[in-house]
Order: structure tokens, then sequence, then C-alpha cells
């Protein structure tokens, strides 16, 4: 039996979830486009960001070009948990109908 | 997104899930509006240059790419209003990524027709090297496109092989070949593109309406 409890708490909410799947979409984004896509303030994403990373689900890499950037990218963890939690998400609407 | 609590809103959610996914993955550079303008007056143009057979070279390109800056200036306040009506940022993630991977070849095409026009090349050599790099810009951006511009790009790199190595080079016949493909590629081409996309968008609207 599935049910909401198996999902991943850190994804499990409603702005991380939009940047885990951003992430999953493409190799890698910086951090003013995710801002941009998002309409999410400095702050938010950051702290978003902190917490994603602390879970090992995404990296960072800091560049300096003109001026300092970061971009961000699922890591291996990451995309397998995202997998997950759609798995479960289906699981679930699949369970529904049966 | 919200969180779910039935099933019910854990489809609604993977619906979520999949919208913004498409809409960060998924960028149209020719918007639907533009392409019909194009494709109009590109048949409009290729009718008043068919008779012109004593026209060299360089004009032919003058008035083809007097044609293109216009339409491009028009694909760009149309992508920009259809941005703001959707909420999103006009200069998005996906408009860097579909420009960093069409202008190469676009420009590359540009640069390459310029020099065969100013070396005494007809028209013809011009329009071949224009569709067959047109279409390989689309198909640089085919990774993130909606199906239809990659047809649009699949369509214009087999009319551009065609044009390049198939068609009479010199004297009426040149001519003829010159603004006849440009007629039928960027002219019908863009048009039934347009088409394709409004007939498309048509059937989603009325899915999402049947669906509500």
């Amino acid at each position: 039996m599935i049910d909401f409890s198996q999902l991943d708490k850190t994804i499990h909410e409603k702005g991380r979830l939009a940047i885990m799947t951003l992430l999953a979409g493409r190799a890698e984004w910086a951090f003013q486009d995710l801002k941009a896509e998002l309409g999410m303030s400095d702050g938010n994403l950051i702290t978003h960001l902190r917490s994603l990373f602390k879970a090992g689900y995404v990296s960072e890499t800091r560049e300096m070009k003109h001026r300092p950037q970061t971009r961000y990218a699922l890591t291996e963890a990451g995309r397998e948990a995202f997998t997950r939690y759609l798995g479960i998400l289906e699981a679930i609407v699949r369970q529904a109908r049966e | 997104m919200e969180i779910p609590q039935t099933s019910i809103e854990a489809a609604a959610q993977l619906r979520a899930i999949r919208s913004l996914m498409e809409r960060s993955t998924v960028y149209r550079a020719i918007s639907a509006p533009a392409a019909l303008v194009a494709g109009v007056v590109a048949l409009g143009l290729s009718g008043w240059q068919w008779g012109r057979e004593g026209m060299g070279g360089e004009r032919f390109m003058v008035e083809w790419v007097v044609v293109l800056v216009v339409m491009s200036v028009l694909n760009v306040e149309l992508l920009r209003r259809s941005a703001a009506g959707r909420g999103e940022p006009f200069v998005s993630a996906g408009m860097k990524l579909a420009l960093r991977a069409i202008a190469p070849p676009m420009i590359g095409g540009f640069v390459l027709s310029a020099v065969a026009v100013w070396r005494g090349d007809g028209g013809v050599e011009a329009a071949g090297m224009w569709i067959l790099f047109y279409g390989l810009g689309l198909l640089a951006a085919a990774s993130f496109a909606p199906r239809s511009m990659k047809w649009l790009g699949r369509a214009f790199f087999g009319a551009g092989l065609v044009c390049c190595v198939g068609l009479p080079r010199v004297g009426g016949a040149g001519h003829v070949a010159a603004v006849g493909s440009m007629a039928v590629t960027f002219g019908m081409f863009h048009v039934v593109y347009a088409a394709a996309v409004f007939v498309a968008s048509r059937a989603s609207r009325a899915k999402t309406a049947g669906g509500a």
C-alpha cells in the first residue's frame, strides 16, 4: 500500500519541488535563471537550495566570469530521489484508479 | 504546487510538475503569428521578384535581408507579448539556450551567402544557403523545441540540400529556382507551420476545457 507518508519530505515542499523539477530538465541552471524562472526572492531561493545541497540532492559550481556566477545541478542522489518521488505519486494515482 | 492529500491532488501535482518541466525545457523560438506573417510576406516578395530576371544577386539579397530584419523584429515583439501574457520573463533561460543554439548556423549561413553574392554568384546560391542554414539552426535547437519546430527544421534542411545541389544556377532558370525555392520554403513552410501550431493549440485548449 503506497501513501503520501512515503514521499520524500525534503522534496515535498512547493519551492523545493519546483527547483528539483527545473534541475531535472536541464544539465545545470545559473542562480539568476532559476530565480527568474521561479519568481522567488534571493533569500527564499538560497534557503531552498541550501536545504537541497545539505540533503546531497544538488551540487553547486562557483565560477568567475565578468562577475561571480553560481550554477546548480542535480546530483545522482538528487535525480534518484526525484524519480522515486514521481514514482510514488504515479503509484498513488494508479492505485486509486484500480 | 500544493501538497497532495488525495489521489486527485497527486494527479494534479504530476500535471503541474510536467507543465513546469515542459515550460523550462521546451522553447518556441518562432511564434506562430510571426511565422504566418513572414510566410505571407515571403510569398508576396517572391511574387514581386518572379518576373525580374535581370535583377542581380546583390539586389536579391538586399530585398530578402530587409524582410528578414522586419520579420525578426516582429517575432521578438510577439515573443515578448506572449511571455508577458504567461507572466514569464521575456529573456528566459529557454530563450538564452535557443539563441546559443540557433545563432551560429544563422550567422554562418548569412556570412557564406554574402560572400557568395559578393563573388558574383547568383541569388540561387544565397537562397540555398539560407534555407539549409536556417534548417540547421532550427535543428540545433531541436532538443528543447516543440515538435512542430523540429519538423520545420527538417523540412528546411531537406529543401536546403536539394536547393544547394539540385537547382539550376544561371540565367532565367537560376532566377526562377532562387525565387521559387524561397516561396516554397520561407513562404509556404512557414504558413503550414503557423497553421499546424494554431490547430494544435486550439485542440489543446479544447482538451483542457473538456478536462476542467
